[in-house]
């Protein structure tokens, strides 16, 4: 199954269809991912989204992948949104020097 | 130490919860459930947490380990076993002497101690063992223990060790719709001070489905070290409406994470482990908020909160200790507010001024209504009618207020009963009749020390040992009845056993011995029973530790004398012993029936007088040759009151009986023997307050005290009971106390 790309901004004022398009890129289907390769701007409505996905794949037992997510995401995630939820090995996490840079 | 006022209610509870946990620990004895259980428990805990709360650390370090010992036999790692209940109960004891210490900083018996907290680190190894944990472990954790409650006295505040703020935030749902940005809420933290640790909390977001992606589901767990005022941190998010946020400040007190804990919608454990990760609280801290919870949510009845009961457990309960302050607090508040509802507490000493105050008004009601019956004014009778209607509700509402349930000191006995025949190797009962019936406080405070007496006689000289009794074709277990009633005003205790009962002969024999008794006196069985409480009376062939040197009963007969009751004793060899104790409801106010004698008042009793009978001439000749009557085919012995007193006096020698006058006869009864008493008038009812002879008059009997009546007259209360034992006594006796008498009562004449 091909990832689903994600283009240009993630961030509140396209949230909504960023919702609809993942939910019906997803549905019947047993795997998500996303390609974040062509992602410019993300905030933190797009991570809960994520976050979203990353429960409903758990619940569903389906898996759910992230491709190529910036490095700037993947910090601000370990930064602010280390959780036992999206990360459970938090305490590696937890252990490192959280960085917050504007996202 | 010093007793204001918050320890004083702390001991009275105190001892209240040791009494529950005796009682229970009694019941627990026979049948185990976890109800009973839990109220041991909880008992030991309240009295750890408010005596942490004092600083009383003596006092919560025993209770710890006791209390320890107790948690595990909720968790069923410990087997609940007689020998474990003794151990329990003797630490019971102990902290009662703890507690009774507390005035005089009284340490408590360091062997005592040592030796308890062995016996129960053994139970508790035991339990150890069955966790797979060596006895050496346990061992350890004791020692852990002790360095634990070290760093309690250090942090009796009861504060988390954090040094830095701990920030519970859950963002509104409109967050992002109002262009807030959690990143950039995090950089004006980051502003403040060093972010410490952040955990994002993402519960709250739903699945892809149910996802509305423009709502914010976001929370965080931050800790912050800074030294910024929590304003200034609370200001960051004071503009996203419907947010959640909750701002602790470095070391805030345990409770205030608790509430946090609670006050967040995520789960209780996960979120405690949260507080963990962050380093927001330590281990430590995190199980005193447990703790809490537990405590809050009423010791193990909630699924969840087994849950964390396994998870003390499995993290060694003994760090349990930082909760104090916190749990303390929170058990005492609600255990009063629990208290609260049924009892208000009064210090006796203002129920005392209302029985003094009643008092007056009831003399001054009198005087009133005489006043008023010698003007006869319709409309003023009337209202003092009413008046002494709601006096007399009033006297006894007040009375009232004093009387004790004597139940409570009944049920103290379990405890002697179980132990002493633990230690005399006999099997012994205890029933209880008549628990509620209710006796003055006073005289309930005073009556404990003689009934014990009398109980532990019984135990040890009554009831033989299992062997004998079934040697004689008892049951083998032997039964000793506590039975309380009301009769005639007065109340009567009884204990009785189904012992061996007592040997009139060999009393006899002994009184001989010991010289309280001549050889040739004769006495009847009544009197030889009595006997065992003249002084120096010894009839136990061995002196045993618990009874039998022969100083007891004596004083428990001037005690209950003291209380102006009465002790009887009757005996059957072979069958058992009943020792009857009579005491009067109330030492203040009674209602009394006044006579003239010789123009002087004197009260009776009223609930002893039985009968009041104008004499026939046919009697009146017949006293005149014996002192008796024969009323309804019984012999009526019969006292001549003016006699009586004037041969006090040493005026007459011959009986006086004017055969023309109306010979009025006021027939009393106590205890199952009448005395008609011959007086000049019968005045009528009055309500006396009985008010204590002056010290000079200490050594007269035969009065109770004194009253005053509506008239301003002083009038004397005679005291029956002892004047049916004078009359009812033998010939010699009663000669002799009538020459006791004509000395003292002479100085009593001078007031008439």
């Amino acid at each position: 199954m091909s990832p689903i790309k994600l283009n240009g901004d993630c961030s509140i004022y396209e949230i909504s269809s960023i919702h609809q398009q993942v939910m019906k890129s997803w549905k019947g289907k047993s795997a998500l991912t996303l390609d974040l390769s062509r992602v410019s701007e993300i905030d933190a409505s797009f991570i809960q989204l994520l976050m979203s996905c990353k429960q409903t794949a758990e619940q569903e037992k389906q898996s759910f992948e992230l491709l190529n997510a910036s490095d700037k995401l993947t910090q601000t995630i370990d930064a602010m949104f280390s959780s036992v939820f999206f990360n459970p090995t938090s305490e590696q996490t937890a252990s490192k020097e959280p960085e917050l840079k504007g996202v | 130490m010093e007793i204001d006022e918050n320890l004083q209610i702390f001991i009275a509870e105190g001892e209240e919860l040791l009494q529950d946990m005796e009682d229970s620990l009694l019941v627990l004895e026979n049948d185990s459930d976890d109800e009973t259980l839990n109220t041991i428990f909880r008992a030991a805990h309240t009295i750890k947490g408010s005596a942490g709360l004092f600083g009383l650390d003596n006092i919560v370090e025993f209770t710890h380990v006791v209390e320890n010992v107790l948690d595990d036999m909720r968790n069923c790692l410990i087997p609940t076993s007689s020998e474990l209940i003794t151990v329990l109960m003797r630490c019971k004891d102990f902290i009662a002497l703890l507690i009774a210490g507390i005035a005089d900083d009284v340490e408590g018996d360091k062997v005592e101690r040592e030796e308890l907290i062995q016996l129960l680190t053994a139970f508790k190894a035991g339990s150890d063992q069955n966790l797979s944990v060596s006895v050496e472990a346990g061992q350890a954790i004791k020692s852990e223990e002790s360095t634990d409650i070290d760093s309690t006295e250090t942090d009796s505040s009861g504060s988390a060790q954090t040094d830095h703020y701990h920030i519970s935030l859950r963002l509104g749902p409109d967050t992002f719709r109002m262009g807030f940005s959690p990143v950039s809420l995090f950089r004006q933290l980051a502003e403040l001070g060093e972010i410490v640790e952040a955990v994002f909390i993402g519960e709250a977001i739903p699945q892809l489905q149910e996802l509305n992606p423009e709502n914010c589901y976001l929370g965080w767990e931050i800790a912050l070290k800074s030294n910024a005022k929590k304003e200034q941190i609370s200001e960051i998010f004071e503009f996203i409406e419907g947010s959640k946020l909750n701002v602790l400040p470095p070391q805030s007190k345990i409770t205030e994470y608790q509430h946090l804990i609670e006050q967040m919608p995520e789960d209780e454990l996960a979120l405690g482990q949260l507080l963990l990760q962050i380093g927001t609280l330590t281990e430590k801290e995190l199980q005193s908020v447990l703790n809490l919870q537990q405590e809050n949510l009423n010791a193990g009845m909630d699924p969840a909160t087994q849950l964390t009961g396994k998870l003390l457990v499995e993290n060694n309960m003994v760090q349990e200790e930082v909760v104090e302050e916190a749990l303390k607090k929170q058990s005492k508040v609600r255990d009063k507010k629990q208290k609260a509802l049924n009892f208000v507490k009064v210090d006796s000493s203002k129920l005392d001024r209302l029985i003094n105050l009643v008092g007056e008004l009831v003399i001054n009601g009198a005087k009133l209504d005489q006043v008023a019956s010698n003007i006869a004014h319709e409309e003023l009778n009337e209202t003092i009618e009413g008046i002494t209607m709601a006096l007399d509700d009033l006297r006894q509402i007040s009375l009232g207020l004093r009387m004790v349930p004597i139940g409570t000191t009944f049920n103290r006995f379990h405890r002697v009963i179980r132990d002493l025949s633990k230690d005399l190797d006999k099997q012994i009962k205890l029933e209880i009749y008549g628990a509620d019936t209710e006796l003055d406080k006073t005289v309930i405070e005073k009556i404990g020390d003689p009934l014990m007496h009398l109980v532990r006689n019984s135990l040890d000289h009554g009831i033989e040992s299992p062997e004998e009794r079934v040697r004689v074709g008892k049951p083998e277990e032997g039964t000793i009845t506590l039975q309380a009633q009301h009769e005639a005003g007065y109340i009567t205790i009884q204990i009785i056993d189904d012992g061996k009962g007592l040997d009139p002969d060999i009393l006899r024999q002994k009184a001989i011995e010991k010289g309280v008794i001549s050889e040739d006196q004769k006495l009847s069985q009544q009197e030889i029973f009595n006997l065992i409480l003249a002084a120096g009376f010894s009839t136990a062939e061995e002196i045993s530790n618990i009874s039998g040197r022969g100083v007891g009963m004596d004083v428990v007969r001037r005690n209950i004398e003291a209380l102006r009751g009465n002790i009887f004793i009757d005996s059957k060899l072979g069958q058992g012993t009943t020792i009857t104790i009579q005491l009067p409801l109330t030492l203040a106010i009674i209602d009394g029936f006044n006579v003239s004698i010789d123009q002087e008042s004197y009260i009776f009793p009223l609930d002893m007088v039985h009968e009041c009978i104008t004499l026939t001439k046919a009697q009146t000749e017949e006293i005149a040759h014996h002192n008796y009557i024969t009323l309804r085919e019984e012999v009526l012995p019969i006292v001549h009151m003016k006699e009586y007193f004037d041969m006090a006096l040493g005026e007459s020698d011959v009986p006086q009986i004017d055969h023309d006058k109306r010979n009025n006869l006021v027939v009393v009864q106590f205890s199952g023997k009448k005395v008609g008493l011959m007086v000049d008038e019968l005045l009528g009812e009055v309500q006396a307050v009985i008010k204590p002879l002056g010290r000079i008059f200490k050594e007269l009997n035969g009065f109770a005290g004194f009253t005053i009546l509506g008239s301003g007259l002083v009038a004397l209360v005679l005291d029956i009971p002892s004047l049916i034992k004078q009359v009812v006594g033998s010939e010699h006796q009663y000669f002799e106390s009538i020459k006791q008498k004509s000395t003292k009562v002479r100085g009593n004449g001078m007031i008439h």
